[in-house]
């Protein structure tokens, strides 16, 4: 479980979604 | 609960070899604590609150320290008792119990000379009576313990009365399988013997069943591990509840709800005599030790309960873990959104604690290495949400990981400022064991959803330069 040291592999990451409930919006950014 | 008094063995060290020795006493434990160790333990019990130690062993007078111990104890302001053979008690050790105030426990199993040495040794019985003679015409606070087998049943009458002349309560244990003692004893009660003893009554009276384990007394062994009660030690040593060089006590004393709990042994309180009886009950608090784990909640408990003292080496700390890439089972991240902690979702699956930075044009760069954790404050590591922190904290040093074959595996992480203490100090093993007695008692809904979540972080992530470094603690995930 300690992926911490791990590193997420950018060709595998097709989209990425933030969530921050302060701003109250979900942000979805698209990749590759 | 605040505890106010500890039961030590001080050492397991014994002179005499019984036969039936529930404690296994001969050889000192490994790892038993220095003299050094064991005068900061009283410092350390003493500032927790603690005012009253009960020294057992092994024959606590075998360690040579241990009137060193007494004098500290006393001097801390604390009581003490000694439960002891008194084989290696000397007029001087007696003086000077005496002028401390410590109370003796004596062992005494038979006034029959054959018998009692049969079971305690060669000429041990006109030692023990000649200490008790002396002790008690010195005026020293006396008990006189036997521990009842069939070989002694029948001297029940001829024991308290012994007792009685002399002034001295008598507490008689009956003898239960453990340690040396294994079920084929043949000094174990019938049924009947057993009803016997529990039947034998010394005037007015006061029984009670219930468990007491309720963290205001502990059972702490040489080495230093600590014990709801020395029952758990004996029939399942991996259930400590930590370690004493570690062990916070103002925040970890597990709290068990013991008040309905029934115990193992029964006590009946006579005006002279003190009768501990096996109830035929399992222990109840190891029961409830050893519950299957349903929901989130409970694992974090037993998981937090178990990293008793890691918090202070996570302060110290260099290492790049408790950075970057904290996942979150789904429930977690629901949760941890509600209370406004930032979070990012990859490909639909897996959430993280929102720690990446974000360029220039206001994406984030998931792909960064070692990002550290948006949740740690950078002047001194301590966490923002430490009692909401995800999973993946708690557990760690332990975690899952994959090897090469593919297998998922539960690991033991080597990098840990408290896995590399433990290892130094040789109390590693012990703690693969209570973690592994937490991890098998995961129920499958649970364990299911951790596992499906970790091979979704695995997928995607990967370790470039081998930098993982483990031990394997558990296979066939």
């Amino acid at each position: 479980m300690s992926k911490c040291k791990a590193v997420l592999d950018s060709k595998k990451i097709t989209k990425i979604k933030v969530r921050v409930k302060k701003e109250k919006k979900v942000e979805t950014q698209k990749k590759g | 609960m605040k505890t106010t008094e500890i039961h030590w063995e001080i050492t397991n060290k014994c002179n005499l070899h019984c036969s039936y020795c529930r404690s296994d006493s001969g050889k000192p434990r490994p790892n038993e604590l220095s003299p050094s160790e064991a005068l900061g333990v009283l410092q350390k019990i003493h500032k927790a609150g603690v005012r009253r130690i009960y020294f057992t062993g092994g024959e606590p007078f075998s360690r040579l320290d241990f009137k060193d111990l007494l004098v500290e104890s006393i001097h801390l302001g604390m009581e003490a008792s000694v439960i002891t053979n008194a084989t290696l008690i000397d007029k001087e050790t007696l003086k000077l119990i005496k002028k401390l105030g410590v109370g003796l426990n004596i062992s005494l199993d038979s006034l029959d000379q054959s018998k009692n040495d049969e079971q305690r040794g060669f000429g041990v019985l006109s030692k023990t009576l000649s200490v008790i003679e002396e002790a008690n015409a010195m005026g020293i606070d006396l008990q006189i313990y036997s521990t009842i087998s069939k070989k002694n049943i029948a001297e029940l009458e001829s024991l308290l009365s012994f007792a009685k002349n002399k002034k001295i309560p008598i507490h008689f244990k009956e003898i239960s399988s453990g340690g040396k003692l294994t079920k084929s004893y043949d000094g174990l009660l019938s049924s009947i013997e057993s009803k016997h003893l529990k039947d034998f009554k010394d005037g007015e009276f006061f029984s009670d069943e219930s468990c007491w384990a309720d963290g205001k007394s502990l059972f702490m062994t040489s080495s230093g591990d600590l014990y709801h009660c020395n029952e758990i030690c004996v029939r399942q040593s991996h259930s400590k509840i930590g370690n004493i060089k570690t062990f916070d006590f103002d925040h970890q004393i597990p709290k068990k709800k013991v008040s309905k709990l029934a115990c193992c042994y029964g006590v009946n309180i006579n005006e002279n005599s003190i009768t501990l009886y096996n109830t035929e009950r399992d222990c109840g608090l190891l029961e409830e030790l050893n519950k299957p784990i349903k929901t989130l909640k409970e694992l974090y408990k037993e998981l937090d309960d178990c990293y008793n003292g890691i918090h202070k080496h996570c302060l110290e700390c260099h290492e790049n873990d408790c950075m970057g890439y904290i996942w979150l089972l789904k429930s977690e991240a629901r949760r941890l959104y509600r209370n406004g902690i930032p979070t990012v979702e990859i490909n639909d699956g897996p959430t993280f604690i929102h720690s990446f930075p974000t360029n220039g044009e206001g994406e984030i760069d998931v792909t960064i290495r070692y990002p550290r954790c948006g949740q740690i404050d950078c002047s001194n590591r301590e966490c923002l949400i430490r009692n909401k922190r995800p999973l993946v904290c708690r557990l760690y040093p332990v975690g899952l990981e994959t090897l090469e074959t593919g297998e998922v595996c539960w690991v033991t992480h080597l990098d840990c400022l408290f896995v590399k203490k433990m290892i130094k100090e040789g109390t590693i093993a012990d703690f693969e064991k209570m973690m592994l007695s937490i991890i098998e008692r995961i129920s499958q809904p649970i364990l299911n959803e951790i596992v499906e979540t970790y091979k979704m972080v695995d997928e995607i992530s990967s370790f470039p330069n081998g930098s993982n470094n483990f031990k394997l603690l558990k296979g066939g995930v």
